[in-house]
């Protein structure tokens, strides 16, 4: 009886340890989608950016040459 | 018994439903009988307290539960300590929840590899126009201390056309990064099939392969490095 109890501890800890790495999974899963999903709007906002800071940084040496030509003349 | 159950078997013919319950006695008994060897034979029990110390090691919460129940119901001095049957159980349920873990994750998986590649395209990103904006300096500079505005426009005309294809593939990544997170998102919610999803996420290496070819074509990136 005594084995038999034990076994029963066992699996029934056996039993706890399998469902609490389940939920941890599932919670982790939760964070990874939730940020996933925040990574999916950033991406969307972040459209059209990148061209937009080169024209920007390309404008800044324009204006240089620009200044450079009327101080020539 | 053998031999009628598989003439059973061959002929389609269901066998007496005491052929299962004997086989489930005999299963039973020899359990047991496995149970009674570990706790008789020292070396056995050896190996199985071995196995159990490193399931403990690895799993505290289970040597803790273990603890307690030890704890409750303590045996006489003079009972020898025996291995519990259920370790055995419990290493099967350990490796089994281990194998389904790596099995269960190709999603899981596929998220960490869509955003790690992210990470990457935003800091390909910022390399980039550190480049640019660096180099755009040095031109411009160089133009000014020559009082030479023409021969600056055409340095930066040549050096713009020159980078134009790696903005094109970052932001073929951006577009790919996007897809294969819908495609994720999607495919959590059961309405995109797995094979569709690795598709692209092969378009997002293929493109993350492409930034890396461009940058590596204007002198950026060296053998994997940024420089």
């Amino acid at each position: 009886m005594k084995w038999l109890d034990l076994a029963v501890d066992i699996g029934k800890a056996t039993f706890e340890l399998i469902a609490s790495a389940v939920k941890m999974g599932g919670e982790q899963e939760a964070q990874t989608y939730v940020r996933l999903a925040e990574f999916r709007d950033e991406l969307r906002d972040r459209k059209g950016v990148l061209d937009a800071q080169i024209a920007e940084i390309e404008k800044e040496s324009d204006a240089r040459m620009d200044a450079l030509e009327k101080a020539g003349a | 018994m053998l031999d009628r159950l598989f003439s059973w078997l061959a002929a389609g013919t269901p066998p007496h439903w005491s052929y299962f319950v004997l086989a489930a006695v005999l299963l039973l008994e020899a359990a047991l009988g496995m149970s009674k060897r570990i706790a008789a034979n020292s070396s056995l029990e050896l190996v199985a307290r071995v196995l159990w110390a490193i399931v403990s090691r690895f799993f505290p919460a289970l040597a803790a539960i273990k603890k307690q129940s030890d704890d409750e119901k303590k045996p006489p001095k003079d009972d020898p300590p025996t291995f519990p049957p259920g370790g055995g159980l419990a290493l099967v349920a350990v490796m089994l929840a281990v194998a389904l873990s790596g099995c269960a994750t190709f999603l899981q998986r596929s998220a960490q590899t869509v955003i790690t590649a992210g990470d990457g395209e935003k800091r390909a990103e910022q390399v980039y126009l550190e480049h640019i904006r660096r180099t755009e300096d040095q031109i411009a500079t160089a133009a000014e201390e020559r009082h030479d505005p023409d021969g600056g426009r055409a340095a930066l005309a040549t050096f713009r056309k020159s980078h134009r294809t790696v903005a094109k593939a970052l932001n073929g990544m951006r577009v790919a990064l996007y897809a294969a997170t819908e495609g994720l998102l999607l495919a959590r919610a059961g309405k995109l099939p797995e094979r569709d999803l690795q598709r692209l996420i092969d378009q997002v290496l293929d493109a993350a392969r492409e930034v890396a070819a461009q940058l590596a074509a204007i002198g950026v990136l060296e053998l994997g490095g940024a420089r």
